[in-house]
């Protein structure tokens, strides 16, 4: 224990792929696909990756750095060496181009099918004599990286500037490509380099010549996409795992765009060493994952879930957690925070208490305390290896198993012990809230604690225990009732700590926002009045409803322009502060504050009298004023 | 802030489970047994070093340190946390002052000190010893005035700090922090440092191990950040960097003495320093500690030294060679530039220098208002069809002019009353019901920067400076 090695240093996100991690495939047409790297050529349970409809392996895959660029080949994957990028270089094609336009006069202009389907598969022969690999392309651009920048101006020079380039005398009438859909299948079939293919249908393109420079690129382009398709390994991390599953189904997740996973996580201070208690129910555990990778293994995240177990753990699986960062995540049934609070007591005495003692045994923590790493066998299952499997690789497949299990086993929460630590949560507050009258029930004098506020400077974290501590931030990202979500968890954070609610639609966080902006709380009932006293007591601060307008662009020299359709909404945000529940209400009430302001009178007191006219006769038209005011508590 | 307190260690489930590598012998020298504790210590592998190290270290080679095998021990995963966050506000805090959404400040509570703004004077003691999240009523207008006292996070602060530039907002600060893939123990470079508000957005995710590199060419600012860095208890994970990250000096004297090689075009504000340029170029030895700007530019940080690299600069491109020699392969950058042209410079620069999956973005925050509002149903009252009295009476008024007799006047109020309702805006209220509404705010910050992100190649490049001198 006393090692100076921090386990977290090491631990750090490897550059490499390893076995079983999971990882994405970003294509150039922003289609981005999940993958697992297996180390077996076949699966028997799951494809690793599926491409088209193609199923690929990923054994070949272990051990290459993220940022790889990988070729889409007919039956596998396969690396390309540095440099590379997701659009092959056109300086090749644009060779090919002319060494085709050479051989193929005939062929084009051939209304022949036949001769020009001969000559076409003739032609991709031929160059792929020329070129026999791609491997040796990637060579040659790698003695020429600059070549590869130059692309765009290379296009453009190869145009021949005397006669005017543009769209005044194209015909569209779908006759311009003349090689067929057959041959082009038979070019496919007889795994011509996809390079070579490109080449065949812009050399049959009677139009390609007279497109302008740019459209010839997005032509090229075009047609690379489709013909010589390829990939990039990237690490799955919050923003890219957000937006993968954006792209594959937004509804799954509540239409939660990356960039608002990325304010979510920003507004609620998420960082190394807190406790942070995250609802995500309706986000696939996205939140969750993203609070666990931001905190690299400091700290716990607490997530509420429902039903027996999360229904989204190979989603949050596929962040690769270190053994540190599944320590961190806790999950918590829902009913642990939402269940009663005293039944929840009762119900772990009835079935727990010992007898003779008295005292809650908490079973499964006994039973695993027994276990002693590494995990002896038992006679029986010692019989059964011996004596019934005895084939000595079904022996070792079964030993590996089983350790396996037992470290899961022994790493894993009991159900009594995450109780406690949620339980633990509260109690900071119920107590907190119990000591001494509140001085929202004091009539309040000015600068009353002026005396003892020397005394009362401790530091108080010595009496909170690590295990008893209140979460430092809230997330709540569910279709559960968002009002009634946020004040049933209110109590488990911490004073003047951030909460962000998540929402895809705005209409209920209209409600939350209301109700935090005017919260009444019941007081006086004892006195025996017959009506109870509603005060208004504000429970948090510095409220925020937003969504973000958020677009991309495409920059380029001299075509730089967002992109023609982006996404119109990533969904609504309401982020607060929780006040102190003792000392952040309002102590004075409005009868006294109102008598103070008519003796005091001055810019304030009659600026606020203005106000409140102004909002009657404006009625929801508003100005900015008006906006301002408003959030003042 | 607090994110920059030690850790406190509790044995976790982790560090309790005795999960370690065992002799091949622990349990006995029965052949199944043996086997048993060789797979147990695969599994702890597994465990320790994530999915399935065993057959990853097959794939790529067999060599296993000592240094490695030291770490498959469960002793050394204790939980980490920070401590509880202080409840009570001590002597000399940082404490967020809330006067109203749009007003926030800050001041360190210092014992006799009085805070004062337009809702009155508040003083210091007052705030000592109350919790975060109080509410504080003012020493004069027998209390009328008021202000909330909060934790500070990142976000708070850069509403409420001194601006000494444009700071980076929190929707691109979030952006940034999210989109670099930012996460604890990582190195990063930032350039410049200006006001320090994304400084501490970047701090709170490197904290407790990282590290952030922090440039600025402005001495004033970087006496000022360091200060603000050691205040907030932040010092051990940040170091600024007195020193231009560009070079200009050094690009302008190369372009004096001999043309330029990239051609880079030089901006006419640097004018002045090209008489000193000559000199100080020349001056080859540079000392790390005193952090002397020596003209050359680049991060000083050697080879594949930075995870992440943030650019605030006016001139991006012309760091991104020296970013893409000091970043590590497959590390993040960001540019943030408020105009198209830097934008486009910044692309060109970063595709010529290895960097991949280039990506422009731009995002506004939008607001919402929120009030109650009540509406009413049309009012359905019918209105008076005149009758022959009633017209007659008109009549009588018309033609009397201003003669009109007290009588008179009397007697047509009563009429129309006989006649139903008053012909008068008071028309009978339909049933209302209230609704909850929201709009946006008629005004939103309509434009920030362009934030460019993208990846480094896996290749490592030169030293920039290397190819200069």
């Amino acid at each position: 224990m006393s090692s100076t090695v921090d386990p977290n240093t090491f631990l750090d996100q490897p550059p490499n792929l390893r076995a079983n991690d999971y990882f994405l495939l970003h294509f150039a047409d922003n289609r981005q696909i999940f993958a697992q790297a297996v180390p077996y050529k076949r699966s028997k349970s799951f494809p690793p990756c599926k491409i088209n409809k193609r199923t690929y392996s990923t054994h070949n895959l272990i051990g290459l750095p993220y940022g790889t660029v990988l070729e889409v080949g007919r039956d596998e994957l396969i690396p390309l060496p540095e440099g590379e990028d997701l659009l092959p270089d056109e300086s090749d094609i644009t060779q090919m181009i002319e060494q085709q336009q050479q051989s193929t006069v005939t062929a084009a202009d051939g209304s022949k099918k036949n001769d020009s389907d001969a000559a076409a598969v003739d032609v991709a022969a031929k160059t792929d004599d020329d070129t026999p690999t791609s491997a040796t392309t990637a060579a040659k651009e790698e003695e020429e990286p600059a070549k590869d920048n130059d692309n765009e101006s290379n296009t453009e020079t190869t145009v021949p500037s005397k006669k005017i380039i543009d769209n005044r005398n194209l015909i569209d009438d779908n006759t311009s490509q003349t090689l067929t859909q057959t041959q082009v299948h038979t070019l496919l079939s007889t795994q011509t380099p996809g390079s070579t293919i490109v080449a065949a249908l812009i050399s049959n393109s009677s139009t390609f010549s007279s497109k302008t420079a740019f459209s010839q690129a997005k032509y090229v382009k075009r047609k690379q996409l489709k013909y010589q398709p390829r990939c990039r390994i990237v690490r799955i991390t919050p923003s890219t795992l957000c937006s993968a599953m954006h792209l594959r189904d937004a509804r799954k997740i509540c239409n939660l765009r990356e960039d608002t996973l990325g304010q979510v996580l920003s507004n609620a201070n998420i960082c190394a060493g807190q406790r942070v208690l995250v609802v995500d129910t309706a986000v696939q555990g996205i939140i969750t994952a993203s609070c666990v990778r931001r905190m690299g293994g400091y700290g716990s995240v607490l997530s509420l879930y429902c039903g027996q177990q999360p229904g989204y753990l190979d989603v949050v699986n596929r962040m690769n957690f270190t053994v540190m960062e599944k320590q961190a995540l806790k999950w918590i049934a829902f009913g642990e925070v939402f269940g009663d609070y005293d039944e929840k007591k009762r119900q772990t005495e009835r079935l727990l208490k010992d007898e003779e003692s008295g005292e809650i045994v908490d079973v499964e923590k006994r039973d695993r305390d027994l276990i002693e790493w590494p995990a002896s066998l038992q006679p029986h299952t010692r019989r059964y290896l011996t004596e019934d499997v005895k084939n000595e690789k079904k022996v070792s497949e079964f030993l590996s198993k089983r350790s396996a299990r037992f470290t899961r086993k022994l790493t894993r929460n009991t159900m009594l012990e995450l109780r406690e630590l949620v339980d633990g949560c509260r109690d900071v507050e119920e107590n907190y809230n119990a000591a001494g009258p509140t001085s929202s029930t004091a009539s309040a004098t000015v600068g009353e604690n002026k005396e003892d506020a020397g005394a009362m400077v401790i530091d108080d974290n010595t009496d909170i225990p690590q295990d008893v501590r209140q979460c430092d931030s809230l997330i709540i990202a569910t279709k559960y009732d968002p009002t009634a979500t946020l004040l049933r968890l209110l109590p488990y954070l911490a004073p003047s700590c951030p909460f962000v609610i998540y929402h895809e639609f705005l209409e209920p966080l209209l409600e939350t926002f209301r109700t935090l902006q005017n919260y009444y709380v019941v007081e006086n009932q004892e006195d025996g009045n017959e009506v109870p006293m509603m005060r208004r007591r504000n429970i948090a601060i510095n409220l925020r409803l937003t969504d973000t307008w958020f677009r991309e662009f495409q920059v380029l020299e001299g075509r730089t322009h967002p992109n023609m359709s982006i996404s119109q909404n990533g969904g609504y945000i309401l982020l607060g502060t929780k006040l102190c529940p003792k000392t952040g209400t309002n102590e004075m009430d409005e009868q006294k504050v109102r008598e103070i302001r008519a003796r005091v009178g001055g810019r304030r007191g009659t600026r606020r009298k203005n106000v409140s006219a102004k909002r009657k006769n404006e009625s929801g038209g508003g100005g900015k004023d008006n906006e301002k005011r408003a959030k003042e508590s | 802030m607090d994110f920059g307190r030690d850790m406190t260690k509790t044995p976790g489930i982790v560090a309790k489970s005795n999960i370690r590598l065992v002799d091949e012998t622990h349990l006995g020298d029965d052949p199944l047994d043996r086997e048993l504790c060789l797979k147990a210590n695969e599994a702890a592998k597994d465990l320790f070093f994530g999915n399935d190290y065993t057959t990853s270290k097959q794939a790529t080679d067999n060599s296993e340190d000592e240094e490695t095998l030291k770490l498959i021990d469960c002793s050394l995963y204790n939980e980490q946390h920070l401590p509880p966050a202080r409840r009570l506000i001590q002597p000399n805090d940082l404490v967020v002052v809330f006067e109203s959404f749009n007003d926030l400040n800050f001041v360190y509570a210092t014992p006799n000190d009085i805070f004062s703004n337009r809702n009155g004077h508040f003083h210091h003691n007052d705030f000592i010893g109350k919790p975060y999240g109080c509410k504080i009523r003012s020493k004069d207008n027998e209390g009328l005035g008021f202000l909330y006292l909060l934790r500070p996070t990142p976000e708070l602060w850069a509403r409420s700090l001194p601006h000494r530039t444009q700071i980076v907002h929190e929707l691109d600060a979030s952006m940034i922090t999210h989109y670099l893939e930012i996460s604890p123990n990582m190195t990063v470079c930032e350039s410049g440092t200006g006001s320090g508000a994304m400084s501490h957005v970047i701090l709170r995710s490197i904290a407790p191990k990282g590290k952030l590199h922090t440039y600025e060419f402005n001495k004033m600012r970087v006496g000022k950040a360091r200060k603000e860095f050691e205040g907030h208890g932040l010092g051990h994970l940040v170091q600024v960097h007195h020193r231009d990250v560009c070079g200009k000096k050094n690009l302008l004297a190369a372009k004096n003495g001999a043309n330029s090689e990239e051609g880079i075009e030089q901006s006419a504000e640097d004018d002045a320093l090209t008489d000193s340029a000559t000199t100080d170029v020349d001056n080859d030895d540079m000392n790390e500690e005193e952090e002397v700007d020596d003209g050359k530019g680049g991060f000083q940080l050697g080879q594949a030294a930075a995870h992440a690299i943030f650019l605030d600069l006016p001139e991006p491109w012309l760091a991104v060679p020296h970013a893409a020699y000091t970043i590590k392969p497959n590390g993040r950058i960001c540019s943030y530039s408020p105009c198209m042209e830097q934008t486009q410079k910044t692309v060109a620069a970063m595709k010529q220098n290895g960097f991949h999956s280039m990506r422009t973005v731009e995002a506004r925050l939008k607001e919402y208002y929120v009030d109650e509002y009540e509406m009413e149903t049309p009012p359905s009252d019918l209105l008076d069809i005149p009758t022959e009295e009633a017209v007659s009476l008109e009549k009588e008024r018309q033609v009397g002019g201003t003669q009109k007799t007290k009588e008179s006047e009397d007697k047509t109020d009563n009429d129309i009353k006989v006649n139903g309702k008053k012909r008068s805006n008071d028309s009978v209220k339909g049933p209302s019901r209230k609704i909850l509404c929201a709009r946006p705010f008629a005004h939103m910050r309509g434009h920030t920067a362009f934030l460019t992100f993208a990846t480094a190649g896996n290749k490592l490049r030169p030293d920039p400076n290397a190819s200069l001198t």
